[in-house]
Formats: structure tokens, sequence, C-alpha cells
């Protein structure tokens, strides 16, 4: 027999190993049978500690199936794990694979235990040696694996988003820039949206409801870039903008040399680059300080003077 | 002196041993300190996690249903039954940080053998069934490739580079070292010749990069941190600023070391700062809905900086 279960993680790893172990599903009563009332007591007091143990299986992420029985023991629940879905299919990396792998997650950082379980579980040693270019792959919000797998698997979800409920088809997750966004098709407002996963607020939660992803959906052409949302305002306007040379090489990384309408003798440019939205653009412009000047159109330099105006004197912006 | 081990919940320790005793089972025996250090544990935690481990099995717990482990001075080794000796599937969790991890490695510049590892990810969308759903874009800058080189062979460069700190546009000759990405930004770790100490420079910011035909022996140069990132604590002022709703995006975008509601819409931030002319830039985009609470001498620098800018339009 069994040392005394003492405490909750010991139970815990005997139910898993009864239930996996067992082709048949068994109820609470078999159970409690096979493991013994140092596992479970019996009455309420028992069938209370196996309801919380089953929760924190689950929750670890190992699928319980329960069955309602029928004839003589109508009604009443049986469990088992599948051993197909506990376990990890076999998968034949070639050594060339593995070596890649484990560079890349020596490379990569990220902000979660779960790059490295992963690695533990697929029987990845960490890559020896220095890595002369690495990331940081910040993971700021554990709705990320949950808005995933809803995208996967084609779930309607649930969540609350700058005060509001949304329902949303997930059509699919982007990382972008240092953030994750969660694009589909918004069903209160009946249009394609995104939203940051960082800032989704409290639990997403996975609904039963099923949706078909648009075929050829492009997941990164429906969340607007830093340069796209400068003229996304109600007028498409654009402005020129006189960009010092010391800066004249970044802004046109970022805008393209197409942008430029005219080359100064002292390496200073004018680029031509969307303003309609005014707060994304000023932004952009005054985080070049004084090494930019907007020319045209009138409105928008005098918009910016102004905005320049009321802080230097400490008025109403 | 030792500690006290420290509290760690049933969900943690269970977790933790369904990964571990399938790896131990792979490996058979192995040192339990290695073991300790690879779970992140304790020789202690991981000793504890273990002995419970032994007294689980199946009924009716014979021997041979039960996990035995065994611990031989500095060694452990365990004989499993047929239950605990296959590894996990990854959870949906693992899986997405793994695909990350992996998508991002291939944007590296210099990355080793990348047609390995992108046979590796289309293996692993076999294995997590995440495909398509899961798209990771990285930024793109012409100058990667040349530096990656740069850093491999250790060359002595020049190049022209914008620094928001100084607000100054300076040539410099430098050794690359290493190449990272961080947010929206690639960064170049590189030794400044001009003071012989390591810097960090954004890769976007640089302009006419030439090699100067020369190799310098890396063993000559000065360290770099272990980790890359912005070591700025040691000589960062603490700024703090009382930001309105449309200013709060500055806690967002920068790191703070600390932050705090007052009343229904000003956050408090306390930020490292490290130059007045970054500070002054952060301020003027912000607008009048930050204010520098402390220190003193940074009170006017938004208008300053506004009057500054200001100047170039009059």
């Amino acid at each position: 027999m069994a040392a005394v279960a003492r405490d909750q993680a010991e139970r815990v790893l005997n139910l898993i190993a009864l239930l996996t172990e067992n082709s048949q599903p068994l109820t609470f009563t078999q159970i409690r049978g096979a493991l013994g009332a140092n596992n479970y007591a019996e009455g309420e007091s028992g069938r209370a500690t196996f309801e919380r143990d089953k929760a924190l299986v689950r929750d670890m992420g190992v699928p319980i199936e329960m069955k309602t029985l029928g004839g003589n023991q109508a009604g009443e629940s049986s469990y088992r794990i599948d051993r197909r879905q506990l376990e990890l299919s076999s998968v034949n990396f070639t050594s060339e694979e593995r070596k890649a792998l484990q560079l890349a997650l020596a490379a990569v950082h990220i902000d979660a235990a779960w790059a490295d379980r992963a690695r533990l579980k697929l029987g990845l040693d960490v890559a020896e040696g220095e890595t002369l270019s690495q990331a940081h792959l910040p993971v700021n919000s554990v709705a990320l694996p949950v808005v995933t797998e809803a995208a996967q698997n084609s779930k309607e979800i649930s969540f609350s988003y700058r005060g509001e409920t949304r329902r949303l088809h997930p059509y699919g997750v982007l990382g972008r820039g240092g953030y994750w966004y969660v694009v589909g098709a918004d069903q209160m407002r009946n249009a394609i949206r995104s939203f940051r996963v960082d800032r989704i607020e409290g639990k997403v939660k996975i609904l039963d409801a099923s949706f078909e992803r648009p075929q050829g959906f492009d997941i990164q052409a429906a969340v607007a870039t830093d340069t796209e949302m400068l003229g996304e305002g109600a007028e498409p306007t654009m402005a020129h903008v006189l960009i010092n040379a010391a800066l004249a090489p970044s802004v046109l990384r970022e805008f393209g040399n197409e942008s430029v309408i005219e080359t100064r003798d002292n390496g200073a440019v004018v680029v031509e680059v969307p303003c309609g939205n005014e707060g994304p653009f000023r932004s952009w412009l005054l985080g070049l300080v004084e090494h930019a000047e907007v020319l045209s159109p009138t409105d928008v330099r005098e918009g910016i003077k102004n905005w320049l105006s009321q802080m230097q004197h400490g008025g109403a912006q | 002196m030792s500690t006290a081990p420290r509290q760690r919940r049933a969900g943690e320790r269970v977790q933790g041993l369904l990964i571990m005793l399938p790896w131990l089972a792979a490996r058979k025996r192995v040192s339990i300190h290695d073991m300790a250090s690879t779970f992140q544990l304790s020789v202690e935690e991981l000793s504890q996690d273990l002995t419970l481990a032994g007294l689980c099995g199946t009924p009716p717990y014979s021997p041979l249903e039960l996990i035995e482990i065994f611990f031989d001075e500095n060694e452990v080794w365990v004989e499993i039954p047929n239950v605990f000796n296959k590894p996990l599937r990854l959870s949906v969790a693992e899986a997405f940080a793994l695909r990350a991890v992996a998508d991002t490695a291939l944007a590296l510049p210099g990355a080793a053998n990348s047609a390995a590892l992108g046979s590796a990810i289309k293996k692993l969308n076999e294995l997590t069934a995440i495909d398509d759903a899961l798209v990771i874009e990285n930024p793109h800058d012409p100058l990667l490739a040349e530096l990656a080189h740069f850093c491999d062979i250790s060359a002595r460069v020049s190049l022209d580079y914008f620094s928001p700190t100084t607000n100054k546009s300076t040539s410099r000759s430098v050794v690359p070292r290493r190449i990272w990405l961080n947010g929206e930004h690639w960064y170049l770790d590189a030794i400044d010749l001009g003071i012989n100490e390591p810097r960090v420079f954004r890769v976007d910011r640089m302009s006419a990069l030439k090699d100067s035909g020369e190799v310098v022996d890396a063993a000559t140069l000065p360290a770099l941190a272990d980790e890359p990132g912005f070591h700025w604590d040691a000589h960062a002022e603490r700024v703090t600023l009382h930001l309105q709703p449309s200013a709060h995006w500055v806690a967002e975008r920068y790191p703070v070391y600390s932050q705090r509601k007052i009343g229904d819409a000003v956050l408090e931030v306390v930020l490292p700062v490290t130059s007045a002319p970054w500070l002054g830039r952060l301020l003027v985009r912000a607008g009048n809905a930050a204010v520098v609470v402390s220190p003193e001498k940074y009170a006017t620098l938004g208008a300053d900086t506004a009057a500054n800018i200001l100047a170039r339009y009059n």
C-alpha cells in the first residue's frame, strides 16, 4: 500500500497516474477505492478534495475527459486521461534542426518560462557559446496563449477592453514592435478590429461559437503600422517636412527614398509624409525636435506652432 | 547560511515533475546539481520533489508500479513505470513561445543555418497546430547584414551617429560586437574606440558606415555586459512626472521605476533619465499633459524645448 498521502501534489500525481493508466473511465467511487481513503476521505469532504484536485489538473493543461454513465450507474460521472492527448507526439528533428532550435532559444529571450519548459519537453539542450545577434521578446500578458489558442481553433472570444465588453472572432495574433495584437471580426461593431493584448482587462473567455476565417485574410495589413497611422485621419493629407542632414538617414529608413521631394546642398531633405492623424503626426515630428520643420500645408504648420507656443506659455492645448 | 525553502504551490511542483520525470527517464543518471540548475530549483527543492515522486504510482503500488528514485552522492537516477516516462504535449503557451522564438530567430542577422530553423518550424507547426494564426513581424534595417559581418570578424569601422542624449550627430570609430532587437528597434553593442568603452547604438540612427579594413583582436577589447540591454541604472537620474490620460503612453513606452494613480486621471511615474535633451524631447511630445514634479531643475525643460523648436518656425 502506498504511503499516507500528505499533500495535494502527491494526491494529484497519483490521480494523473491512475486516470492515464486505465483505459476505461473511472467514477469517483472507483477512484477513491483505488487510491484509498488516505487520498480521498469518505463523504463530502473527500468529494470536495477530488473536485479541487481535478480543477488543478485541468489548470495545468492535462486534459481530463468526463463521461456521464448510463444503465445502473445512470447520471454518474466517470473520468479518464487519454494518453494521446497528454503525451507529446514524436517529432523527428534532424540534428541540424535541433541545433538551430537550440541556437534560436539561446538568442531570443522571452519574458516567460514557457519557452524553457517547451525546450525541456522537447529534450533540447542549452546551446553553448555566445550568439552575436540576439532579441528580446516581451510577453506582457497572460492572455496571449488564450487568444492564440482561440485563433488557432477558430473560436469566438469575449473580453473587456477599455471598460467595454467585446466579442471577437479572432483571425490571428500579430507580434509587432514589442507589442501583441489580436485581430479579427468585432461582433459588436461588425467590422475588422485589432486590440493590443496587454490592454485586455481581466480574463479572456473562449466561447462555444465557431467561425471560419476569410480565405487569404492578411493579419499584418489589418493592423496599421506607426507610419500608416500618421495618415489615418478624416482627410488624406500629406505634409512636406524639412529634415536636417543629421536625421535624414533615419527618416528615409522609415519612409523610403520615394518620400524625398527635394535634397538640399547641406544634406537636408524635404520629405512628403502623411499627416491626417494629428496626434501621431505631431508626436513623430516633435520626436525629431529642432531637426525637423513642417513647411506645408499651412494649417498643419500653424497647428504645430500653436502647440509649441501653448507649451512654451503653459496654455491649454 | 542556508535559507528555508520557499513555499511552492502543489500545481507548480506537479507541473515541474511532469516535465522532470520524462527528462530524467531519457537521461537515466544525472548530477543532482546539474539537474537542479536545469530546472531552476535549489538542490533541496529538487530532492523534495523527487522524493515526493518516489511515493507515487498506480495501484496496487507494488515496486513495479511505483516511481523509483535513487540518490547516490551527487547523482540521481530513476526507474519510471509506464505512466510518466514520455514528455507531455506542449501547452498552448509553450507552443506559442517556441513559435515566437523560432520566428524571431529567423529574422536575426547572421542566424546560423536558417534553412534548418525553417524546417524545424514546419515540424513544430505540425506538432502544435499553430500555423498562420500567429505572425511575428520583425523590423528590417539595411545595415544589419553588414554589421553582423563586422561583429563576426571584430572589424574596426567608422560611422556617423545621431545621439538623442546629446541631440547631435558625431563620427565614431567603433568595433561592433553584438546586435540585438528590442521592441521595434535594432541596437548594436560596440566598443567606442574614442573612449575604449562599450556603448549602445540604435542602428537606424547610424549612417556613413565604413570598414577600415583593420581587424581587432577581440581578446584585447573591454567586455560587454552579459545580457544586452540598457544598463542605465548606474548613472540615471530619477525624474517624477504627472501624466494626464493623453500622456499615459509614456508609462507604456519607456521603462519606469514606479507608477501610481493619483485620483481618477493622473498617473505619477518615476522615470530613469540619462540626459536633459532626451527628457525635453519626451516632454514636448507629451505637451502640457506631462508635468515635471521633480527634480526642480527640469520644471521648465518642456517649455524651453518647445521654445527652441519654435525658434525654427519664426
